[in-house]
């Protein structure tokens, strides 16, 4: 592991379970992998300051984006609020503004700034889209709104990228594709990437190093080749969808909707 | 055509317009996006002039802008018998309506995007202004249009508080009301003419706006 930079230790309650996350990222991609509602998307918004832990501790090279111990009065926190913390974010659904082109939606960050237009070229030329920059949202497709978000996310030259499941609704292909790009764009920033998953081969393929969420905590954390899931490795096993029984209930449903068809 | 009261009339309406305008948005933001302390009643009192006779809502104005009234004794302001408060009356019949769609569109707006817009380094008055409100364009455009429609048509709150001046505080429905009660029903259909029209266009520009992108087309004219 590269040395530390950004250290997270928060608490959160939440409706179903505790949140209690502490991890250490350096410059380097750590991939959070775990199924849907284990506190994945919690963890990266306390991270962007878009939600407030209850209590701990997030600070980027020393400075702290938040502060609070657990007997804390309101007044004894400090919450950085998420303007100021200079974290990228990429949305799960590109979460694009739909009533901006791509190249305005990359240079939005860069408002009242010299040479806006030119670095929100530029940054769209890095990511491939050069000629689609006058398009709006609706007319690209996944692929490419998520690279016009990723480039979004880049313009004001975040330390931290936070990707929330950034290409689960994208065909294995392109994700290969934007996986490559991921992995380029990380080593040439040296930035501190912390990606969201619930996909396997997601994991696997963009991950430095692995951590396995489950109810809200790290159940396990290593490099890929350590974790890779196998029978003596539960966490791991267990984070996976349990394929048998799903098909299964597809199935029925399926024969269900056949037959309710069939006698109407 | 009494063209006084058409001219009073506008000048009222556009002042209404943009006290809705400011008013109403602000309001549509803090009850879509907050959740305030007292929100049911906050709620129920700007809705309260949409049930009230427009009797009872002059009666709470003559109260409110009247001699003795705190806003009066503070700012020492005539407010009773002018076009201001003719403008006044208008904005607060037309506030609901303005409130109401504006609340439904801004509530319209995906709260990803604005946070993503806060971690892109915005300020929450800057989200509003390059964010939610762009978005919500049509909702608000669709609210202010119909406020400033009823403004136009207020008649008896503006009869109470302003009085029917002629050339002072005379707007359009009094001066309608005071051609036919003095038979002259020639300069009545005039203005009825008038009034008619503007409200036509009116809403026809808010169904416009509200229409989906894509819609079945069925004639039915």
């Amino acid at each position: 592991m590269k040395t530390p930079r950004l250290k997270v230790n928060i608490e959160r309650r939440l409706a179903t379970f505790n949140l209690s996350v502490q991890i250490e990222v350096g410059a380097e991609i750590l991939v959070l992998f775990g199924p849907s509602g284990a506190g994945k998307t919690q963890t990266l918004n306390a991270i962007a300051g878009l939600v407030t832990p209850d209590a701990g501790e997030i600070t980027l090279d020393g400075a702290i984006f938040f502060r609070a111990s657990r007997e804390a009065r309101a007044d004894q926190t400090f919450n950085l609020p998420a303007r100021k913390r200079r974290v990228g974010y990429v949305f799960q659904q590109y979460a694009l503004f739909p009533h901006l082109t791509a190249l305005e939606n990359v240079s939005y960050a860069l408002w009242r700034q010299p040479h806006a237009q030119e670095r929100a070229e530029s940054l769209l030329e890095r990511m491939r889209l050069a000629e689609l920059s006058n398009r709006y949202p609706h007319e690209l497709s996944g692929g490419q709104q998520q690279r016009v978000a990723i480039a979004r996310a880049l313009a004001m030259e975040p330390r931290v990228l936070l990707m929330d499941e950034p290409f689960s609704a994208l065909d294995s292909e392109i994700r290969r594709q934007l996986h490559q790009d991921l992995l380029k764009l990380q080593a040439e920033a040296e930035l501190i990437v912390i990606y969201v998953t619930h996909n396997l081969e997601d994991a696997f393929t963009v991950g430095h190093r692995l951590a396995v969420v489950r109810n809200g905590r790290i159940e396990r954390i290593g490099e890929p080749r350590d974790l890779y899931p196998h029978p003596t490795n539960s966490p791991m096993m267990e984070a996976l969808p349990r394929r048998g029984s799903l098909g299964l209930a597809d199935v029925r449903s399926d024969r269900r909707a056949i037959e309710g068809n069939s006698l109407s | 055509m009494n063209w006084s009261a058409l001219m009073l009339s506008l000048q009222v309406t556009i002042v209404a317009t943009v006290a809705l305008f400011v008013i109403g948005l602000l309001l549509g933001v803090l009850l879509a996006r907050y959740r305030l302390r007292g929100q049911i009643i906050i709620e129920t009192i700007i809705f309260l002039p949409l049930v009230l006779p427009p009797s009872v809502i002059g009666y709470f104005l003559l109260v409110t802008l009247g001699r003795g009234s705190p806003i009066v004794e503070w700012f020492h302001v005539r407010l009773l018998f002018t076009w201001q408060s003719a403008a006044i009356a208008s904005a607060v019949v037309g506030l609901p309506l303005m409130v109401q769609s504006a609340r439904a569109a801004i509530a319209n707006v995906d709260q990803v995007l604005e946070n993503a817009a806060r971690t892109l380094g915005s300020s929450e008055l800057e989200i509003l202004w390059r964010v939610t409100l762009p978005l919500a364009r049509r909702g608000v455009i669709a609210g202010l249009i119909l406020g400033g429609a009823r403004a136009l048509g207020e008649f008896g709150a503006t009869l109470m508080v302003a009085g029917n001046i002629p050339g002072q505080t005379q707007t359009l429905p009094l001066a309608i009301y005071d051609a036919v009660q003095a038979r002259r029903y020639e300069q009545a259909r005039m203005m009825v003419i008038v009034m008619t029209a503007v409200a036509f266009v009116g809403l026809w520009c808010v169904r416009q706006l509200e229409q989906p992108a894509h819609r079945r087309k069925v004639d039915l004219l």
